[in-house]
This record gives C-alpha cells, sequence and structure tokens, in this order.
C-alpha cells in the first residue's frame, strides 16, 4: 500500500495558469510556494529564501555558471532562480544552493494530471 | 511590546527625471550624466533592486511615496524612514559642481514638497554639494527651518572627512542640531569607482565588499584631524559600510594614539572615545559569519558596546536590503530598544524637534 502522505495532493489548479515562462503563487498547508514553468519544466518551491526570507516569486529565472577553474568560465547551468534581494542561486530541481552547501529551499513534486498541475507530498 | 524601528536608510527616487526637473530653476534640466543610469561602473547583470519593489504604478522602485508605505514601512512595522535620495550617489559625482549645486536644491525641494506631506512616518535627508561646502552651508541653513529634515546628506566626499575643506557644512551642522551622514560611495567628484582608494575590482562581489573601505578611511582621518574638538555639537553618520569593522579601528586607532600623541595632540580624550560620542554606523548590511548565524557579529560588538553607536538601516528598496526580522534575530534582544529605535532618535534629536509620536514618546 502506498502511504497516505506520500500521495496527498497538496495543490490542483489548471495548466493554462502556468504557462511556459510564468510563475504563480500557492499556499499549501498555510505555506507559500512559488511554481515556476521553465520552459515547460516545472518546478515549485518553498517562496521564502532561507537568507532573508526574501520572495522567490519574485526572483529571476536564469542559466548561470558552472563550477569552473579559476579565470575560466566553463559553461551554463540551467534552471536556477536567483534570489530578487541579495542574488544567492538555487538550483530548483534540488533547492540546492550553489554558492553554499548548507543552505536549501524546500522543493515539492510538481506533475502533470491531463488538463491540470498537481503538487503533490 | 511591538519594538519601534527607525529606519536609517530608504532611497527614494524621482519616478522619473521629469519629477526633479519641475523644482530646477529656470526651466533646467537633470544632466544627462543622471538619465543614462550614471551606474558604478559595472554594466550590472542584474538590477540593484530589489525585484519585489517595483511599484504598481510601474515607476523605479522607491519612486512612489504609497507604495513605499505600503510595501516597506507597514510591511515591517517602520515608525520612521530617513529618506536619502538615490540618484545623489550618481548625480552628486558629477564634475560640475554647479549641476550638483542645482540638483541638491531641487532634490530637497522635491523631498520637501512630494514625501513628507504623504505620511508622518517620513523624514528626510538635506542634500548637499560636498564638492562646494560653502554651497553646501547655505543649503544646509536654506532647509533647516523645515523640522522633519533631520539630516545632511552626501554619497560624495571629493577628499577626506577630516580635512578643512568641509568646515563650512560642519559649522551649520554644528549650529543646527543636524547629524552629517554619509553613504558610499563617498569617494571622489568625477569618478565612478574611485571609492577603493588603491585599484579598481573586478568584479560587482569584490566591488561590494569594499563598500567598508572608505568609511574606516574617512574615520580615521576625521578623529584625528580633531574634528570634534572643533565641533564638539557635531554628529556623523555612516551609512551602508557594515559595521564588524569598527572594534577594529577603535582598537587600532587608540594604539596609534598612545604611540603617536605628540602627532596630534589636539585630541585630548582617547579616539574611540570621540567616536563613541559623535559616531553612528547603520547596520547594513550586518556582517555574519553565515546565513543562519545568529550572534557572532554581536559578539564582537559587545566587546566595544556596539549596542550605543549601531542604528538599523535596511537599505530599501536596494537588492542587499536587511529585513529587520532577520537582524533582530541577529542582535542580543537587550539591545533592540537602542540599535532598531533610541539610538536614532537621540541622534537625529526627534524629541527636542517635536517628532516623536505619543506612542513612542513614552518608551525613550
Amino acid at each position: 500500500m502506498v502511504s497516505k502522505a506520500a500521495t496527498r495532493e497538496y495543490a490542483r489548479f489548471p495548466k493554462r495558469e502556468l504557462r511556459p515562462g510564468q510563475r504563480r503563487l500557492l499556499t499549501i498547508r498555510g505555506r507559500e510556494v512559488a511554481a515556476f514553468n521553465a520552459d515547460g519544466r516545472l518546478y515549485a518551491v518553498f517562496n521564502r529564501c532561507p537568507h532573508h526570507q526574501a520572495p522567490l516569486l519574485y526572483g529571476t529565472l536564469v542559466e548561470t555558471n558552472v563550477d569552473a577553474p579559476v579565470g575560466q568560465l566553463a559553461g551554463r547551468v540551467e534552471h536556477v532562480v536567483q534570489c530578487p534581494w541579495h542574488h544567492y542561486e538555487f538550483a530548483l530541481g534540488s533547492g540546492r544552493c550553489l554558492s553554499d552547501p548548507k543552505l536549501r529551499v524546500a522543493t515539492y513534486e510538481i506533475s502533470e494530471d491531463g488538463d491540470d498541475f498537481v503538487i503533490l507530498g | 511590546m511591538t519594538q519601534r524601528i527607525f529606519d536609517a536608510d530608504v532611497h527614494i527616487y524621482p519616478a522619473s527625471p521629469a519629477s526633479i526637473n519641475d523644482y530646477m530653476p529656470d526651466g533646467a534640466r537633470l544632466p544627462r550624466f543622471y538619465e543614462g543610469g550614471g551606474g558604478n561602473g559595472f554594466v550590472l547583470t542584474r538590477s540593484g533592486m530589489r525585484l519585489d519593489a517595483t511599484p504598481p504604478s510601474g515607476g523605479v522602485a522607491g519612486s512612489d511615496p504609497e507604495y513605499v508605505l505600503e510595501h516597506h514601512l507597514e510591511r515591517y512595522g517602520v515608525d520612521y524612514a530617513l529618506l536619502n535620495a538615490g540618484h545623489l550617489s550618481t548625480i552628486g559625482r558629477s564634475p560640475s559642481a554647479e549641476t550638483v549645486s542645482a540638483v541638491c536644491r531641487a532634490t530637497n525641494d522635491w523631498i520637501v514638497n512630494e514625501w513628507l506631506p504623504v505620511d508622518e512616518r517620513f523624514l528626510g535627508s538635506i542634500c548637499v554639494p560636498t564638492a562646494d561646502p560653502d554651497d553646501a552651508a547655505q543649503e544646509i541653513r536654506r532647509i533647516a527651518d523645515n523640522k522633519r529634515m533631520v539630516s545632511v546628506y552626501t554619497a560624495t566626499l571629493p577628499r577626506l572627512l577630516g580635512d578643512r575643506f568641509y568646515h563650512p557644512i560642519y559649522e551649520a551642522c554644528n549650529e543646527l542640531d543636524l547629524p552629517f551622514t554619509f553613504h558610499v560611495p563617498a569617494t571622489d567628484v568625477g569618478s565612478s569607482l574611485g571609492h577603493e582608494f588603491v585599484g579598481y575590482s573586478q568584479t560587482y562581489a569584490e566591488f561590494h565588499v569594499a563598500f567598508s573601505l572608505p568609511a574606516m578611511r574617512h574615520l580615521l582621518n576625521l578623529v584625528y584631524e580633531g574634528t570634534f574638538e572643533r565641533y564638539p555639537n557635531l554628529s556623523i553618520v555612516i551609512l551602508e559600510s557594515g559595521t564588524a569593522w569598527l572594534p577594529f579601528m577603535l582598537w587600532r586607532m587608540d594604539s596609534e594614539y598612545r604611540a603617536n600623541r605628540e602627532d596630534i595632540p589636539w585630541l585630548r580624550e582617547l579616539p574611540s572615545s570621540y567616536v563613541r560620542k559623535h559616531v553612528r554606523v547603520a547596520t547594513q548590511p550586518l556582517e555574519e559569519s553565515s546565513p543562519g548565524d545568529r550572534s557572532d557579529v554581536a559578539a564582537l560588538h559587545k566587546i566595544v558596546r556596539g549596542q550605543d553607536m549601531l542604528i538599523f538601516a535596511s537599505d530599501y528598496p536596494h537588492h542587499d536590503f536587511d529585513n529587520p526580522e532577520i537582524i533582530r534575530r541577529k542582535l542580543p534582544e537587550e539591545w533592540h530598544a537602542k540599535v532598531f529605535f533610541e539610538n536614532a532618535c537621540t541622534l537625529f534629536h526627534l524629541d527636542e524637534r517635536g517628532l516623536l509620536a505619543d506612542r513612542a514618546r513614552s518608551i525613550v
């Protein structure tokens, strides 16, 4: 039996409300969640930067530089949100902060279900 | 009891050059230096503003008084916001002294007419052309009758702060109980990047860390030149330069004074004593050893009784905004009343100016 907690549906909304390039705010169990449609890839993260609590919904979706040898720029990594305040970078898929491994923003699983998007716990 | 907040650094901007041009003499216009952005020499790959601070009216962040009230003062429970004209950081460095003087005058009239009437929580800083201290002193005296213009502001310092060049400004501040407030880049006229003294930064991160350096350098010169012996009623406020360097500077300035007193015999007290009495340092950006750190910078300040010298500032609406709810966690609770409110109320003479609301006066 699949555990109830693992399959719990936290939010559902029509796909037209989150088209490619768009973002939207959701409330899940009293917590704000920012959902992004980055060129068809879907992401949902807790809407507070762990640094100063900035709303990540207003962040900039970027392709940013990957870790590189000194003095070199060696390529790009996609689907990163840059905090709208201090510009900390978070990988949308993992929630990992690119500059500090101790920092992470909570992520939520978001998937398609017919004409809807659903966020599962 | 809810913590009162005096925010010593809220930046305001004209929605468009026309907002200031309306106050320029004889139809003069803001210099194109400003209209083109002015910048700080970097082509920023991202905005210098908080991206959530753009007003619904669509203008520049910090240009809509009603939205500043709603988005910042109401949101964080700010009781008083000291409004510092953000465009002076670029215009102030125009090589044309005439232009800077005219823009400062127009900006002060703009603050008095367009911002202060909107809400009693707004207080203003008098913008001055520091490259022309006589003009600056005249402008201070022109505006000083307005009790809600509580300080003198610049982001441009063409010479070190202890230089006698500035004496006309200090005389006016000393006479009128107006703290002299300086903000980064705090450097020379005509330069876009001179705040680092020894060379140009290669990256924005390097540039940003270097914000603290001019404050340290100006403070040293200010104290050793005997400025506070000459102007015993003068206060200096340092904005957006961080704080953790303060213990280092107090210790070093005292040590060198002890060893070299004969070169600076006009000091009658230890340098740290002058700083303690006459200088206040705004908290933003409050240093942290890591984002979750709750007390490391406070531990440093505890050694020098920093709670007496710090005043809270957020730097709204800039991207490096300090959230008061986070800063509160990083400072000991017993410091909150002083650092978030009382030190600034005393510094800016709010009670004497009749500006303390009854609810606030009861706790000061």
